[in-house]
């Protein structure tokens, strides 16, 4: 057996510099950041899918053939915000409460790790995810010339969808904490996919069913994006109340999920 | 065992430095109650091994002093304070069924938990300690489960403790890497840290602890060295290969108990030497013959199976 010599034996000082609590919050980004990379089940379907999607029905269902711009630019930004969705609620949603279930989450708290930088890792890479997606997704339309929206516009839409994936988060979440890591992911697919039928995001709904988007947070984000490029289509409120909505709907999830992880502790 | 004689073999250890206790303490699951009225206290420089039957309450005492529970009545003390951030920054926690991304290296688990220290060690020192340098490199989803182990050991060490929680630390683990890791334990104790460890594993216990608390349903039963403990149960094992009919030895004088284990007869005696004399004499052909003392296990299994 080697010895080992130990130079400090342990801590003398429980005080931490605010140069390593900075770095403990870059640290939990970065290996976030490269835990998603890794990992094809969650880095494809978050970074590929909107464009993939995009293309496809752009070109079966004919939405590239529209002479109306705005009916372009309408389907363009459903896509954008089905971008905005996807990490939140595949990040909090499923990979939170496997987490939670693995014992990481406890293990972490009883580590002196900072307080939040879970999460703010987790909210952090939505976000650089999101925008990522959105800088993908407006490549391609872009390339493909099917859209035509300026410069600093779609900057201004990156941002606002970035932000915007914050109620995803959210919502994700609150399904995570209430279905467990075994039904999260079919809750979350089966929520996702609804949603992204149900927000009216492609195309309008018929008229039989077209109110029910007002429950749909990603109606509101997708009101938000046709504000900032410009397209007319509110159909109910205007920025003001969307933004409301929006986060009275972040609040809203983010406590009944709180509630729900305090009372399973 | 009377409570009475368990008291007996409590002792006072290094306590003048306490790192941290639970002072009276009681917790409840709703109508469960998972600890009545505990008192712990852990010395600086000392290990302790908490052993206890599942459902002692060994992981909520443990969870009360790392802070991630709140006792219903009592008091927890973290480096004479209540748990916080700022106490657990100078604890090192290693806990079961923890499964870490598979995503990721055995040694950026290891950096990430590193930055949660304000000065922790770098990784080449504790790879050294630690002797997880062969496969620090390797993505932890391709670790073999006692490798899983030793990097979560790692994890546990990085930032220097003071104090070490170690909840069944050589589960998986081959016999040189356990050996290693108790040596690693032994090295941090000498240095000052103080060690609680949980284990099912009564040999590690025996190996590692200068003082043994036994729990059961919620209350400390006993405490007090390994060799307090062990001897609190007077019993012996007799073995040998006989002829003589267990319903005959059970009616000696002195025999608590007879079985027969894979054709040796095996005796549960207060006092060896009379029943040994007598055996001899009964059978001229008895072979094998073996005394053992009560181990920790024995020790163990006496003092929990009358809670």
């Amino acid at each position: 057996m080697n010895a080992v010599v130990l130079r400090t034996p342990h801590a003398s000082d429980d005080t931490m510099p605010r140069r390593r609590l900075v770095r403990a919050y870059a640290k939990e980004l970065t290996y976030e950041c490269l835990r998603m990379l890794r990992s094809p089940a969650f880095a494809i379907p978050t970074l590929a899918f909107p464009t993939f999607f995009y293309v496809l029905i752009g070109f079966l269902f004919g939405a590239f053939k529209a002479t109306d711009p705005n009916a372009q630019a309408y389907v363009f930004l459903g896509f954008a915000t089905m971008a905005a969705m996807t990490p939140g609620m595949f990040s909090f949603g499923v990979g939170l409460a496997t987490e939670r279930e693995q014992g990481l989450h406890r293990l972490k708290r009883a580590l002196p790790m900072p307080t939040g930088a879970a999460v703010f890792a987790k909210i952090a890479l939505c976000l650089l995810s999101v925008m990522a997606a959105v800088a993908i997704l407006a490549l391609s339309g872009l390339v493909l010339g099917t859209i035509q929206l300026a410069p600093t516009t779609l900057l201004a839409l990156a941002g606002l969808l970035a932000i915007g994936a914050v109620p995803f988060c959210a919502l994700g979440l609150m399904l995570g904490a209430f279905a467990g890591a075994r039904g999260a992911a079919p809750l979350v697919n089966v929520t996702y996919m609804l949603m992204l039928y149900l927000s009216g995001l492609f195309m309008p709904l018929p008229e039989a069913i077209a109110k029910i988007v007002v429950v749909s947070p990603a109606f509101y984000l997708h009101q938000l994006a046709l504000h900032v490029a410009h397209v007319p289509n509110a159909l109910v409120g205007g920025v003001p109340a969307h933004v409301g909505v929006l986060a009275a709907m972040t609040v809203l999830f983010t406590t009944v999920a709180v509630r729900r992880f305090e009372r399973a502790d | 065992m009377a409570a009475a004689n368990v008291q007996q073999a409590m002792t006072g250890v290094g306590l003048d430095r306490e790192c941290a206790a639970l002072i009276n303490v009681r917790k409840r699951y709703g109508a469960t109650v998972a600890l009545d009225d505990l008192t712990l206290r852990i010395g600086a420089g000392e290990l302790v091994a908490v052993l206890g039957p599942n459902g002692a309450g060994k992981s909520t005492a443990i969870a009360l002093l790392l802070g991630l529970l709140r006792p219903d009545r009592g008091e927890v003390r973290l480096f004479g304070q209540p748990p916080t951030l700022r106490e657990r920054r100078r604890l090192g926690v290693m806990m079961q069924e923890v499964s870490l991304s598979p995503d990721l290296k055995a040694r950026e688990h290891i950096d990430l938990a590193a930055s949660y220290y304000p000065a922790p060690y770098a990784l080449d020192e504790l790879t050294d300690l630690t002797g997880i340098g062969a496969f620090c490199h390797k993505r932890y989803g391709d670790l073999s489960g006692g490798q899983k182990r030793q990097v979560q050991f790692a994890m546990a060490l990085c930032g220097r403790p003071s104090l070490l929680f170690l909840d069944e630390p050589t589960v998986g683990l081959d016999i040189p890497a356990r050996t290693r890791m108790w040596e690693t334990i032994r090295t941090l104790v000498a240095q000052g840290s103080s060690v609680v460890l949980t284990t099912h594993h009564l040999e590690e216990a025996e190996a590692l602890a200068h003082r043994v608390v036994v729990m059961a349903r919620g209350r400390q039963i006993a405490q007090g060295s390994v060799k307090e403990i062990r001897a609190l149960v007077a019993r012996k094992t007799i073995s040998c290969v006989t002829t003589l009919p267990p319903e005959q030895l059970r009616a000696w004088d002195g025999v608590q108990a007879v079985s027969i284990v894979d054709g040796f007869t095996q005796l549960t005696v207060s006092e060896a030497e009379p029943v040994v004399r007598r055996l001899l004499a009964a059978d001229p052909h008895l072979a094998d013959l073996e005394i053992r003392r009560a181990g920790l296990a024995d020790a163990f299994v006496e003092l929990t199976k009358e809670q």
